[in-house]
């Protein structure tokens, strides 16, 4: 592996515990992929066929816990071989490594923003939901079933202002009456 | 199209992987010890996956042939399905695949010669009787056939045994395999079909509905057999006439003495798979329509599903005889 090389890693394993991960790869890459292995102790037995390092497995197998898989990756670039070893690394060349990468971590990031994209549409709070629960009390139940409601709503009647129709309505209950009754009596237009 | 390419290792030299390899010469596979190594695990997004979804290349292990549902069938007493591959390329809103996995990855089991046993073995417990079998559940049986070679396998192996239907269930055009050799008496060819209007919304990545007719139309001309599947019936403003128009569509492109049977079945979700399929596409138009809980499923009310059930049967009729006529309520 030659120092300042770029890898993704499409293949996680935990040395110790022999377990594996196999992160999602981003599209349209154009850098290398490789296997890490994350050891508990420093290593010097360089090896051509994969990488290693101390911290990936940990960082992963936390976050995956957390956030969907598409939207986790683990770049490394390589800081010591065989021939410059870990004991020629200091902060200066570290920051150097990173510099000259830069501006290609920026287009990764970019599509990693475009993935977080749809799940951020997906879970977009509903338009109108925080200023109709703001002004009025909705139990948790209640709440659920206005973002049902509210997301029907925006997806049948795409040009069809709420506020106006609901501005007079004093409780959750008659928001939801309301809502339910204007969906369950439209029918869809397919042309 | 293929954004990644995984390989159990175990399969590794394959002769149906190696020669699938061949058709992606620049992506560089990654080797697995099983599949569910990498599909189907938890904290996956289905529609991120959709967006760029990998070809995993496995093998069967068990159950490779599994009895259908007890209301569905096309006639046979006997009906069975098999999935080679899980995942389709296309993405239909109203899909139960989005529901059924975590991963819109596509896993192709490439030991097709398992499953060619197990079907063997089912034809000779069952001989004598009628019996179907059915592919494209957990797939679309033609739209991959380019890489898996699928039905190029199976066809022959099915025509062997003229007593035995093989149902291939599509919303493909992709029909090298069937143009280029003899209709094979057994085999029915069934396309899924809506009125253009609905399908342009939710059918997404499928080919239109005037290019499936077109295809249907030119298996018809060559004699394979076709299956009309108006399933599941989607509800709208002038559904009627949307659906007249379709059936209208259909019949004057295809000669009525090929089509082997015709099955209508309502929208229906078991709830569970529903409150996943939702959850992936909240924006979807067809979901975020009035269904209710009915027992244990999600559907229209039963007066729509019933009225779009009479209306269509009945102009079905004027086309088509009842015998070719079934049913699948889908009751879970």
């Amino acid at each position: 592996m030659v120092i300042l090389e770029i890898y993704f890693i499409n293949e996680l394993r935990n040395y110790d515990h022999d377990k594996v991960h196999y992160p999602f790869i981003l599209p349209q890459l154009k850098i290398k992929s490789a296997m890490l292995k994350t050891y508990d102790k420093p290593q010097n037995n360089y090896q051509n066929s994969f990488l290693f390092d101390m911290e990936s497995w940990g960082f992963y197998n936390i976050i995956q816990r957390k956030i969907t898989r598409e939207l986790i990756a683990i770049i490394k670039i390589i800081s010591d071989n065989s021939i410059e070893t870990i004991s020629s690394i200091s902060k200066d060349f570290v920051k150097k490594l990173v510099k000259e990468k830069v501006e290609y971590l920026v287009s990764l990031r970019d599509i990693g923003y475009s993935l977080s994209r749809i799940e951020m549409e997906r879970k977009k709070e509903p338009y109108l939901f925080s200023d109709i629960t703001k002004n009025i009390h909705f139990t948790f139940s209640q709440r659920e079933q206005l973002k049902k409601f509210l997301i029907r709503w925006d997806v049948h009647f795409p040009k069809r202002p709420l506020f106006p129709e609901i501005k007079d309505l004093k409780d959750a209950k008659s928001v939801l009456g309301y809502l339910e009754s204007s969906l369950d009596s439209h029918i869809l237009k397919w042309e | 199209m293929i954004n990644q390419i995984y390989i159990e290792n175990e399969i590794k030299d394959h002769p149906r992987v190696q020669s699938i390899l061949k058709k992606f010469k620049r992506k560089k596979p990654i080797y697995i010890d099983k599949y569910a190594s990498v599909f189907n695990k938890k904290n996956q997004n289905f529609r991120i996956q959709k967006k760029y979804p990998s070809l995993i290349l496995s093998q069967k292990k068990a159950g490779y042939v599994l009895k259908t549902p007890a209301d569905f069938g096309i006639g046979n007493s006997h009906n069975f399905y098999f999935s080679h591959m899980y995942n389709c390329l296309y993405d239909c809103e109203y899909c139960f695949l989005q529901g059924m996995y975590s991963s819109a990855d596509y896993v192709l089991f490439v030991n097709f010669e398992d499953f060619e046993e197990e079907i063997k073995e089912k034809i000779s417990f069952l001989k004598n009787e009628k019996v179907t079998f059915f592919s494209g559940y957990d797939c679309d049986s033609l739209a991959f056939e380019k890489i898996s070679g699928f039905v190029k396998y199976f066809l022959p192996i099915f025509k062997k045994f003229p007593n035995v239907d093989i149902e291939l269930r599509t919303k493909s055009t992709q029909m090298d395999p069937l143009f280029s050799m003899e209709p094979i008496s057994n085999c029915v060819v069934a396309f899924s079909l809506m009125p253009t209007e609905i399908a342009k919304k939710v059918d997404h990545k499928a080919p239109s509905i005037e290019k499936r007719i077109n295809t249907i139309s030119e298996l018809a001309s060559m004699g394979w057999k076709i299956g009309l599947r108006f399933d599941p019936l989607i509800h709208g403003e002038n559904w009627k006439i949307l659906y007249s128009n379709l059936f209208e569509n259909v019949f004057k492109n295809i000669d009525k003495k090929v089509i082997h049977s015709i099955t209508l079945g309502p929208l229906r979700f078991p709830k569970d798979m529903f409150k996943k399929i939702i959850s992936m596409n909240p924006r979807s138009k067809v979901l975020s329509d009035k269904l209710v809980l009915r027992g244990n499923k999600i559907s229209y009310s039963n007066g729509i599903e019933q009225e779009m059930q009479s209306f269509c049967t009945g102009l079905l009729k004027d086309y088509s005889p009842d015998t070719l006529f079934f049913s699948c309520k889908g009751n879970f």
